[in-house]
């Protein structure tokens, strides 16, 4: 392992990597993945959530490994070590596109949710800028002032899981069982839904060599996927236990229905001030992944980061205005979900397997 | 018993005949005892009777023409000086030294430092009251205020190191640490900005902060002004830098935190119960002054079904004479509070309490009765006000105050998300901001929790063994504790 | 050390990039200020907090809106107003015709159906537009009327300061809390509503002459309403469904004297045993247990508890009444081809292979035996 390639000033402490990850992976997908994944499997969809936790789990593993194998920690570097250039350029681009696409889709989401929840007549692509305004303004902190984000989106609004308990009032164990009547295809079914709303931990890759000592945060990457896990879990088990599966499938966003049976002795409906406060939740969501992208594009095209990131983001504004409100977002996302599988979980793989035979094929020469 | 007949004569050296061109200033030409001299000397700023008492009757009885040497080595006044340093003797007279030249050479003079200081005596607090602490505060002498300070750590680690600022004022600055613990970067980087400082006048140690700050457009504080020395004496210890400009009577502490603005000394002389449950009332007032008025704004505006059904009557019914949406009200009530408060802050104090009442009573009561706002917001927005100036220090009261402005017009832009997106922008604001180079939101941020117990409580001070991390102090330590005699143990409860 | 992009901004063309800055700032705030959310002022909105629909003989809905007048005088006045159409959301927008503000329904409390529409429309379609709302929430409590809307909603209430939104809400959520009433509210209907193996029931009130009063508990099949249990049997059937405090059960000792007995319930727990059969060849075995703890109310005619053989003597009736009571309901609710209790779901939960289509055709025959414990454990201040 190399020492790393940014100045210590840049990087923040290994502790960082349990709330960047988690960060992440906590977004909008919490909102409406349990529809999906009630329609695949009923009931047993928490063997499915604990499977793609663990899948995750894995997958973390295997990016800790890479690195520890890889000669340099940028990503970027390590692409066109294996690949080439030419082709390892082309790799990253794809990944530009792919961390691109992950800001987009929590925008386009996040937008729908407050036009249907809060304000119809806010005008999409405004709020748009305004968010990407700020993560512009995040941007100009370094990266010590995303982490700090991921940090406080934690901090700030994991207090809502009490939300969870409240509601159990209203709901019946009984509607969660019976349990582990579904096939096996079925179950896998499940676990390619349930694993859709963990994906945002591919950043990873990119802001390692930001992490001080990064090896030693392994442990804290792991941690910070078994919290997404276990949110996951109890907002699905919550979910079922609370609506029956009919009417879970007729919600478009469960976790906030769920929010309207909330009655506070001064706020008579919780779910606007939560629709609100989300707003912290998704922040680093966007902020992360385009970061990630505009530095991946500062490496491969060799101009400053700042250029990249508004590049980036007006390229995101323009095709915000053609998802908002239009049936092509699904096929979009259904897009954007296949080309996360294979550019994760399918080419790590192949980067591994390309790195260790590419070592072997040096020692032999040597 | 100056002779009047050679005072007119022209003085040979162009830098004393400059300065004699201001009336103040003394430049007579003298003789006794067969030899000519010239005492030369501001006369506002010596101390008139050490000169008639002390030097000129010592002088005076000389026959011979004595050599500076002598004089220095005869007259009884310390840190005397003989130089041809022109540039120094300017320096010397405008700080209240005389100069004595002889006709051997008069080129080279003998500085005698007779300074009188004037100004105030050193008393209570205006700002920074206390009610069970020491009511000493610092005055505008820089030696007073080094005075205070030594008196409180009479260790030799105690450095101070002075400089000049300021090409017209000349202040002198005196920047403060304890060697052995605050950390020699911090102390480097404060000493590298005042020495780049390139102004012409520094009147006040805040102006000199708006200087080193690393970040210039923020409304919050990134220096610590206090006047208290009990203050700058527990931020010494604790490694931090305290930075003292002459004519001032607030001292400049560094690196700070964003939660110490919430702390003062009295805390550590009550029980850490009634500390902390009184810190923790401190923060929380803070948010309510800055978010109350907004989400009053943002509920009434925008989103009604938050109201409690209960609520809805009573507020509906108090808005039923006003014509103005709850924007405009809130405005109006916030800029009259505005209005009262920096109106009282330049009344004379007789004046100042007839309109007290008057903005206070008779504008609240006589608004609402007009029909010009509610009573639920007259009450909101009192509250808030009140809120606002619970932190000990003026500049964060200021900073929390101007911030409600842009959450209120969030609020009327995009109601709850309008607020929470300004709390985003702040919350970046925060983050990036950083106190010679150490980020402002530790312990929070970059996370301390051995930090944390000490901000946002005060523990029990057998708790706070270490020094805070954030200023990475070399000597970590504060104190060791004795293990106590245990009390439990060998009988149960009493016996 | 801290280092960041402001401080290398700031040695690199500085008065230019002010310059630009203060531009872009003025542009993004003239376009900020211009996309303000329309304002939903709360005094410049009618707020109705409670609704009503009623079915006229065209097929037509008459919905009823119930405003609240806020002046400052006086308290509880309110203001009904109503208009005709097919559907919810065009009542509402006919009734904003009528009215200087636009019609809200984010702090509806209660809304009422009546019997007919229930009976004959159903409540999907009802349920179709408040559960795609997003203002309107899943508090409010949905009651069936015993008649015509209309004329409850115009029933002159007075000696109280509350308008009759409040009023009704108030006495639903009372009742449910500290009576016989089972818990009910939007979502917990829409839940059992959509539910295949539990059936919903709602509140059922009633217009008595001076009044309003709850009369017993309306019953649903899928979304119809087929019937209702009269105001004696709600406080098994609450017991029945879920575990409560409070509630008051008055029976008659079949003596001589004809003795009154009023038990009020401090706390009831109901626990049901399934034994499920293999491939479902076999009636389904259900045991309905209900355990009550109460406190001895009211025991007239000049018996004294003296003796615990009286006490025993009354908890056996309790529970002899009470298990009685349980097997018809479920006799009747089985007739009616009916599940409130949810039995179908339960079983559903201990054997995985039951099916809605299945648990219909064992339903009819299936062995249901209400079993009732009662335990008296305090008697007042006096004997």
């Amino acid at each position: 392992m190399s020492s790393s390639s940014v100045k210590e000033k840049f990087q923040v402490s290994p502790f960082f990597v349990f709330f960047l990850i988690n960060a992440n992976q906590v977004g909008v997908g919490i909102l409406n993945f349990q529809t999906n994944l009630v329609r695949t499997i009923n009931n047993d969809g928490w063997i499915a959530i604990l499977i793609a936790g663990a899948s995750v789990n894995l997958m973390i593993f295997l990016i800790y490994f890479l690195f520890k194998k890889a000669p340099t920690d940028e990503f970027s570097d390590i692409t066109q070590s294996v690949f080439g250039k030419w082709l390892g350029q082309f790799i990253n681009i794809l990944y530009i596109l792919y961390f691109s696409s992950l800001s987009l889709i929590v925008l386009v989401h996040y937008m729908d949710v407050i036009h249907v929840w809060l304000f119809k007549e806010i005008p999409g692509l405004l709020f748009a800028s305004v968010l990407l305004i700020l993560v512009y303004y995040i941007h100009t902190g370094g990266f010590r002032t995303i982490a700090g984000w991921a940090f406080f989106s934690i901090v700030l609004t994991y207090w809502m899981t009490f939300i969870c308990f409240y509601v159990m009032k209203y709901s019946h164990i009984r509607f969660m069982f019976p349990m582990f009547d579904h096939s096996f295809s079925q179950l896998m079914m499940g676990v390619k839904d349930a694993s859709l709303s963990m994906f945002g931990f591919g950043t990873l890759l990119v802001y390692y060599p930001f992490i001080k000592k990064a090896q030693t945060s392994q442990k804290f990457a792991h941690m910070g996927v078994l919290l997404t896990t276990c949110l996951n879990l109890l907002v699905f088990l919550v979910s079922i236990a609370y609506y029956s599966s009919a009417q879970l499938e007729l919600t478009k966003w469960p976790t906030l229905t769920l929010t309207s049976i909330v009655k506070l002795p001064f706020i008579q409906r919780f779910e606007f001030i939560e629709v609100s406060l989300w707003l912290l939740l998704i922040v680093p969501n966007i902020a992360i992944p385009l970061w990630a992208a505009s530095r991946m594009a500062k490496q491969v095209f060799h101009t400053s980061q700042r250029t990249t990131l508004i590049v980036l983001s007006l390229l995101i504004l323009v095709m915000f205005s053609f998802f908002i409100r239009a049936t092509s977002f699904e096929t979009f996302n259904k897009w954007v979900e296949y080309s996360g599988y294979i550019l994760i979980y399918g080419l790590i793989a192949c980067m591994i397997i390309g790195l260790l035979l590419k070592k072997r094929w040096v020692k032999k020469r040597a | 018993m100056l002779k009047k007949n050679k005072s007119k004569q022209k003085d040979p050296n162009s830098v004393f005949e400059a300065l004699s061109r201001s009336s103040d200033f003394i430049n007579e030409l003298s003789s006794s005892g067969g030899f000519l001299y010239r005492i030369s000397f501001f006369r506002p700023l010596i101390n008139g009777n050490l000169l008639h008492e002390q030097i000129l009757p010592f002088i005076q009885q000389l026959h011979l023409t004595p050599t500076l040497e002598e004089l220095k080595e005869h007259i009884p006044i310390e840190q005397a000086v003989i130089t041809r340093d022109l540039q120094k003797v300017e320096e010397a007279l405008h700080r209240g030294s005389i100069a004595v030249r002889i006709e051997t050479d008069w080129g080279k003079a003998l500085l005698l430092p007779i300074e009188e200081k004037k100004g105030r005596q050193v008393s209570q607090p205006e700002i920074e009251f206390g009610i069970i602490s020491a009511q000493e505060a610092f005055v505008e002498g820089l030696d007073t205020n080094l005075n205070l300070l030594r008196r409180r750590l009479p260790t030799p680690d105690l450095k101070v190191v002075e400089h000049t600022v300021g090409t017209l004022s000349q202040t002198k600055v005196a920047v403060v640490y304890i060697e052995n613990i605050a950390n020699p970067q911090n102390i480097e980087t404060v000493l590298q900005r005042i020495q780049d400082v390139d102004y012409d006048q520094i009147l006040d140690s805040n102006y000199l902060a708006q200087m080193l700050y690393d970040v210039s457009n923020t409304i919050f504080p990134l220096f610590l002004n206090t006047e208290r020395p009990d203050r700058v004496s527990s931020g010494l210890t604790e490694g931090k830098i305290a930075i003292m400009v002459d004519g001032s009577p607030h001292t400049l502490l560094a690196p700070t935190i964003l939660l110490e603005y919430f702390s003062t000394m009295e805390d550590y002389n009550m029980s850490w119960i009634a500390a902390s449950s009184f810190r923790l009332l401190r923060i929380f007032a803070v948010i309510f002054s800055i978010f109350a008025t907004p989400l009053y704004v943002a509920v009434l505006t925008f989103h009604y079904e938050l109201i409690p059904k209960d609520l809805l009557e009573t507020i509906v019914a108090s808005r039923y004479l006003v014509p103005f949406p709850p924007i405009i009200e809130a405005l109006f009530l916030e800029i009259s509070i505005e209005l009262l408060r920096e109106a009282g802050s330049r009344l004379p104090a007789k004046v100042g309490q007839t309109l007290g009442i008057v903005g206070g009573i008779v504008i609240g009561q006589a608004a609402v009765a007009a029909g010009l706002t509610s009573n639920i917001l007259l009450i909101i927005v009192a509250l808030s006000a009140l809120a606002s100036f619970v932190t000990p220090i003026y500049k964060m009261g200021s900073a929390i105050r101007l911030l409600r402005f842009p959450f209120l017009l969030a609020a009327q832009v995009w109601g709850a998300l309008g607020i929470s997106l300004m709390g985003a922008f702040l919350l970046t604001h925060l983050m990036k901001l950083t106190s010679i180079g150490q980020p402002y939101l530790e312990p929070i941020f970059p996370l301390r929790l051995a930090d944390l117990k000490g901000s946002l409580i005060r523990p029990q001070l057998r708790f706070l063994k270490k020094r805070p991390e954030n200023l990475r102090p070399q000597n970590e330590t504060i104190h060791r504790q004795k293990p106590k005699q245990g009390r439990k143990g060998k009988n149960d409860f009493y016996e | 050390m801290y280092d960041h992009w402001a401080a290398a901004e700031k040695k690199v063309g500085e008065k230019t990039s002010m310059k630009h800055s203060i531009l872009i700032c003025l542009m993004l705030l003239s376009l900020f200020l211009t996309s303000c959310a329309q304002p939903r002022l709360l005094d410049e909105l009618s707020i109705s907090q409670a609704a009503g629909f009623d079915l006229l003989e065209d097929g037509e809905m008459k919905g009823f809106f119930v405003f609240p007048v806020f002046k400052s005088e006086e308290q509880g006045s309110y203001q009904i107003v109503s208009a005709k159409s097919n559907t919810i959301s065009n009542i509402q927008f006919l009734v904003s015709e009528k009215s200087p503000f636009p019609v809200v329904m984010g702090q509806v409390l209660v809304i009422l159906i009546s019997e007919k529409l229930a009976k004959e429309v159903g409540m999907i379609d009802l349920m179709n537009y408040i559960y795609r709302d997003p203002i309107i929430g899943s508090r409010q409590v949905f009651a069936i009327v015993d008649g015509e809307v209309e004329d409850l909603l115009h029933t002159k209430m007075n000696q109280t300061n509350l308008n009759i939104g409040v009023y009704l809400s108030d006495l639903l959520a009372q009742n449910m809390r500290n009576g016989n009433q089972p818990v009910t509210n939007q979502h917990i209907f829409m839940n059992q509503m959509m539910a295949k193996g539990v059936d919903a029931y709602l509140p059922y009130i009633k217009n008595t002459s001076n009044s309003i009063k709850v009369s017993g508990v309306a019953l649903f099949d899928q979304e119809k309403m087929v019937g209702h249990i009269p105001g004696e049997d709600t406080f098994t059937f609450k017991a029945m469904i879920e575990n409560h405090k409070n509630g008051i059960y008055e029976f008659r000792f079949n003596d001589k004297k004809k003795t009154h007995v009023v038990i009020e319930n401090i706390k009831s727990h109901v626990s049901y045993h399934i034994k499920p059969t293999e491939n479902l060849s076999k009636k389904p075995h259900i045991t309905i247990d209900i355990k009550l703890k109460g406190e001895l109310k009211e025991f007239m005619k000049s018996k004294k508890i003296d003796t615990p053989s009286i006490l025993q003597h009354v908890e056996k009736e309790v529970e002899k009444r009470v298990a009685q009571q349980g097997r018809d309901l479920v006799q009747s609710f089985k007739k009616q081809k009916i599940d409130p209790l949810g039995l179908g779901l339960r079983y559903r939960s201990k054997d995985k292979a039951m099916t809605p289509e299945k648990w219909q055709k064992l339903y009819p025959d299936a062995d249901v035996q209400v079993n009732c414990h009662m335990n008296i454990v305090q008697t007042g201040v006096s004997q």
